[in-house]
C-alpha cells in the first residue's frame, strides 16, 4: 500500500511531553516568561490548550502562581528560562516554602553537555533552590518527563504542600521522543500518610485534655484552611466552648463575627487574643507553626498551658514550643475524630466571660484627629463596600496588618498574604493570580506605596487580560512598617524610610490604560468605593492616608504576648 | 553529644547536598560523613553521619527534618536504636630506626597492621571504634605523626529484632 497521505506526523519532543504532562495534571493555566533555554517549550505551548499568562517579570509569575494556588487550592505552575529567569523566582519559591503553597516551577537549563561549564545563562538551579523547595528534579532523559512531572505535582500538593522545581536542559526539551513509557511514580523516600491516618492515641489525650480544661484556647492556623476544615473547627469550638485565636495566615478559618472569636494573636494581635494565650490552661494549636511573630518571647509564651499541637508535618511538633500532646495528622481528620469521640464538654463559662470582657473592653482602636483618612478606616470601608466578601490580597507592611485587623474575615480562602517570608512585592502579582483563579469573585489588592513599586510592572497583565482587579494603595509616602520601628526603637531617626518621591499612581495606571483615581477624604473614598467595587473594571485607587499612623497593639521583640503597647489605657 | 545517624538515600548528588543543607541550616557540626553505594539496590546510597549536638532535643528534630527529605528513604538514630559503629584509619608515624621497635610495640595491642615501611616512617592501618583510633593517635603523637587519614564511622543496627536498650548502644558506639 502506498502511503501518499499528506498529513505530516508531527514528531513528539520532550517539550510536547512536558505540556501534555502539565495538562494531564489538571492544570489549565500557567504563569511564565520566555527565554533562550525554554524556546522549545514555548514553541510547544504555541496555539495549544494550556493558557499562559505572560507576566512582566519572573517574580511576578511566581507570586501570581502563589496567589492562584492560595485561593484555588490547586497547584500554581510556572515556566521560566535558565539563569536569570530561574534566579528571579527564588524569592517566590522561598515564600511558598514558608507558607506551604503548592507550586510546580519549570526552569529552563542549558543543554546537558554544557552543564557545569559556566555556559551562557547557566545557573546551578538545583543548588540555588535546594533550601527554598520541598523538592527539585533535573531531567536527565526526555522520556522521564511524564513520570517526573507526575512526581512533581504529587509532591507539591500532598502532605504539607510546598514548591517543587523541575529543571529542564534545553536539548532534552527539543529531543524527539520515540517511545514514551507509561511509568508509575517512583518516590521511595516520600510517604504521604492517608488523611485519615492520624495518631488516635494522641487525639484521645487531646479530647481528654479539652474535657478537663477550664481555660482552653484554640489557635487556628493556615493548616485548617489547607485542610478545608473550617466548618469542623467551628463545630469543635462550639462543642467544647473554646475561644478561638487565629494566626495571620489562619484568618478566615474561623468566622470573625463569632462570639468565640478573639481575633488574631501575635505581634499585632488583639489584646483579648494575646491575653487568652498567656492565661489559658490548655492551648490547642491546629495547623500553625508557632512562628516567632505569633509567640513573642517563647519563655513567656502560654506559661500556664498544657500545649497540644496538631500538624501534618511531624517536624513542626516540638520545634519551637514544647508540646505536651503532639498530634501528627491532617487538621480535618483530627477535628472529625474529636467530634466523633465521646469527650464531655468542659465548663468554660467563667473563662469565656473573661475573654469576652477583654474583647469588649479592649477592642482594636484608632483615633480620628482631622479629616485625613486613616488606613484602618479605609480597610473598614473596603469591607463595607465589598460586603466583607472580597478576596483581600496584601503586600507586606503596616497596610498588611491593618487589612488583617480590620477586614473581619468570615470565610476561608479570602485572605492572601505573605506570612512567613514577609515578601514585599508579593501582593500585586498574587492578587492577579487570585483574580485569574477566581474570575467571578471580587479581588482587592491592598498594597503599600513601597511594595507596589516593587512589582507594579504587572499592571500590563491587568490590562492585557482586562482583569476586574481592584488595587488600593494605602499611600502613606513612607515605608511605614520600617518607619514605625524607627520611631519606636531608633528615636525617630527615619533612615531611608521616607519615600516622598513617587510616581503619580493615577497617571501610572492610566499609562497602562487602566483607570486611576486619587482619594484624600472620607467622602471621596466612599464615593469611589461605591462606584468601583461593584463594577467589572480594574481600578487603581491611590488612597492618601495619614503618614505617621502606627499599627497597634504591638508586642515589641523580646517581649511576652501580654506586654502589649498601644492598648487602650 | 555525639549522634550517629544512618541514612538510606536516593543515589543522587542532590541528596547529599540536601542532607548537608539540613545540617548547616541547623548549624550542626558534621564530625564525619561516609557515603557508599547500596549493595542491594544501585539506586540507593548508604550514608553514615556523625554529628555533635548541643541538646538531646535537637536530635529528634534533626531526624525528623532529615526524614522529611524526599531523597531520604530511611533514617535511623543509631544512638537510640542500638547501633554498632566502626572506623578505619591510616596513621603514618615517624619511626627512625632507633625507636622503631618501640613504636611497633605500641601498635600491637591496637591490632594495628603495618602497611608501609619507609626509611624513617611506618604506616599503620587500624580499625575499630573511633575512640580507639583517637587513643592510638594520642599515644603515638609524641613520636611525630606525619599523616593521618580516617574514614569516619560506618554503622548499622546491631540486631534488628530486639529493640536494644540505650545502654547497649552506647556500649557499642564507645
Ligand atoms: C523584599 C522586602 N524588602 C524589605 C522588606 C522590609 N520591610 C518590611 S515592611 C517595609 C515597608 C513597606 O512599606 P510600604 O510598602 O509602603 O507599606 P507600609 O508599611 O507603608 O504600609 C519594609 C521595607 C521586606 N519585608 N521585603
Ligand atoms: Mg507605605
Amino acid at each position: 500500500m502506498r502511503n501518499d497521505d499528506k498529513t505530516v506526523m508531527r514528531v513528539r519532543t520532550g517539550a510536547d511531553l512536558l505540556i501534555e504532562s502539565i495538562l494531564a495534571s489538571g492544570t489549565d493555566t500557567i504563569f511564565g516568561y520566555p527565554g533562550g533555554a525554554v524556546l522549545p517549550i514555548y514553541d510547544a505551548l504555541y496555539g495549544g490548550k494550556l493558557k499562559h499568562v505572560l507576566t512582566r517579570h519572573e517574580q511576578g509569575a511566581v507570586h501570581a502562581a502563589e496567589g492562584f494556588a492560595r485561593v484555588s487550592g490547586k497547584p500554581g505552575v510556572v515556566i521560566v528560562t535558565s539563569g536569570p529567569g530561574a534566579t528571579n523566582v527564588v524569592t517566590g519559591l522561598m515564600d511558598a516554602m514558608m507558607d506551604s503553597l503548592p507550586l510546580v516551577v519549570f526552569t529552563g537549563q542549558v543543554a546537558s553537555g554544557f552543564i557545569g561549564t559556566d555556559a551562557f545563562q547557566e545557573a546551578d538551579v538545583l543548588g540555588i533552590t535546594a533550601p527554598t523547595t520541598k523538592h527539585s528534579f533535573q531531567i536527565k532523559r526526555a522520556s522521564d518527563i511524564p513520570r517526573i512531572v507526575k512526581e512533581a505535582f504529587h509532591i507539591a500538593t500532598t502532605g504539607r504542600p510546598g514548591p517543587v522545581v523541575v529543571d529542564i536542559p534545553k536539548d532534552l526539551a527539543g529531543q524527539v521522543v520515540e517511545q514514551v513509557p507509561d511509568e508509575e511514580m517512583n518516590l521511595p523516600g516520600y510517604r504521604v500518610k492517608d488523611d485519615l491516618d492520624i495518631d488516635l492515641l494522641q487525639v484521645k489525650r487531646l479530647g481528654e485534655a479539652l474535657s478537663a480544661s477550664e481555660r482552653p484556647v484554640i489557635l487556628a492556623g493556615a493548616g485548617v484552611v489547607h485542610a478545608k476544615a473550617s466548618e469542623l473547627l467551628l463545630e469543635v469550638a462550639e462543642k467544647f466552648n473554646v475561644p478561638v485565636v487565629n494566626t495571620l495566615l489562619g484568618l478566615g478559618s474561623f468566622p470573625a463575627d463569632h462570639p468565640l472569636f478573639l481575633g488574631m494573636g501575635g505581634m499585632h494581635g488583639t489584646y483579648a487574643a494575646n491575653v487568652a494565650i498567656t492565661e489559658c490552661d490548655l492551648l490547642v494549636n491546629f495547623g500553625a507553626r508557632f512562628d516567632d511573630r505569633l509567640t513573642g518571647n517563647l519563655a513567656k509564651f502560654a506559661p500556664n498551658a498544657k500545649v497540644a499541637h496538631v500538624d501534618i508535618d511531624p517536624s513542626e511538633l516540638g520545634k519551637n514550643v514544647k508540646t505536651d500532646i503532639p498530634v501528627e495528622g491532617d487538621a480535618k481528620a483530627v477535628l472529625n475524630s474529636l467530634l466523633m469521640g465521646s469527650y464531655p464538654s468542659p465548663d468554660t463559662e467563667d473563662w469565656r466571660k473573661l475573654t469576652a470582657k477583654n474583647k469588649m473592653a479592649y477592642p482594636l482602636q484608632y483615633k480620628i484627629e482631622d479629616n485625613q483618612i486613616l488606613p484602618q478606616q479605609m480597610v473598614e470601608w473596603l469591607h463595607d463596600y465589598t460586603k466583607g466578601e472580597a478576596i483581600v490580597v496584601t503586600d507586606v507592611g503596616q497596610h498588611q496588618m491593618w487589612a488583617a485587623q480590620y477586614y473581619s474575615f468570615t470565610k476561608p480562602n479570602r485572605f492572601v498574604t505573605s506570612g512567613g517570608l514577609g515578601t514585599m512585592g508579593f501582593g500585586f502579582p498574587a492578587a492577579i493570580g487570585a483574580q485569574i483563579a477566581e474570575p467571578e469573585k471580587k479581588v482587592v489588592a491592598v498594597l503599600g506605596d513601597g511594595g507596589f513599586q516593587m512589582t507594579l510592572q504587572e499592571l500590563a497583565v491587568v490590562k492585557e487580560r482586562n482583569l476586574p482587579l481592584k488595587v488600593v494603595i494605602l499611600n502613606n509616602e513612607v515605608l511605614g512598617m520600617v518607619r514605625q520601628w524607627q520611631e519606636a526603637f531608633y528615636e525617630e531617626r527615619y533612615s531611608e524610610s521616607l519615600i516622598p518621591v513617587q510616581p503619580d499612581f493615577v497617571k501610572l495606571a492610566e499609562s497602562y490604560g487602566i483607570k486611576g483615581v486619587r482619594v484624600e477624604s472620607e467622602q471621596e473614598a466612599r464615593q469611589v468605593l461605591a462606584e468601583t467595587m461593584t463594577n467589572n473594571e480594574p481600578i487603581v485607587i491611590d488612597c492618601r492616608v495619614k503618614k505617621l499612623e502606627n499599627v497597634y497593639p504591638m508586642v515589641a521583640p523580646g517581649k511576652g504576648l501580654n506586654e502589649m503597647l498601644g492598648v487602650k489605657a | 553529644m555525639k549522634k550517629v545517624v544512618q541514612l538510606l538515600t536516593n543515589n543522587e548528588s542532590s541528596a547529599l547536598s540536601r542532607i548537608l543543607g539540613v545540617l548547616s541550616k541547623r548549624q550542626c557540626h558534621v564530625e564525619s560523613l561516609s557515603v557508599t553505594s547500596d549493595v542491594f539496590n544501585p539506586d540507593f546510597s548508604n550514608v553514615t553521619l556523625v554529628t555533635d549536638l548541643k541538646r538531646e532535643e535537637e536530635a529528634s528534630l534533626l531526624i525528623k527534618q532529615l526524614d522529611k527529605l524526599i531523597d531520604v528513604v530511611e533514617v535511623k538514630d543509631l544512638t537510640i536504636k542500638g547501633g554498632v559503629a566502626r572506623e578505619l584509619a591510616l596513621v603514618k608515624v615517624a619511626s627512625p630506626s632507633d625507636i622503631r621497635s618501640e613504636v611497633i610495640s605500641l601498635a600491637e595491642p591496637f591490632r594495628a597492621s603495618i602497611i608501609n615501611v619507609s626509611r624513617d616512617a611506618l604506616t599503620f592501618q587500624l580499625t575499630g571504634k573511633s575512640e580507639k583510633i583517637d587513643a592510638f593517635i594520642e599515644l603515638v603523637k609524641p613520636y611525630g605523626i606525619k599523616e593521618v587519614s580516617r574514614t569516619g564511622a560506618v554503622a548499622f543496627i546491631r540486631n534488628d529484632q530486639e529493640d536494644s536498650s540505650a545502654k547497649e548502644c552506647s556500649l557499642a558506639l564507645n
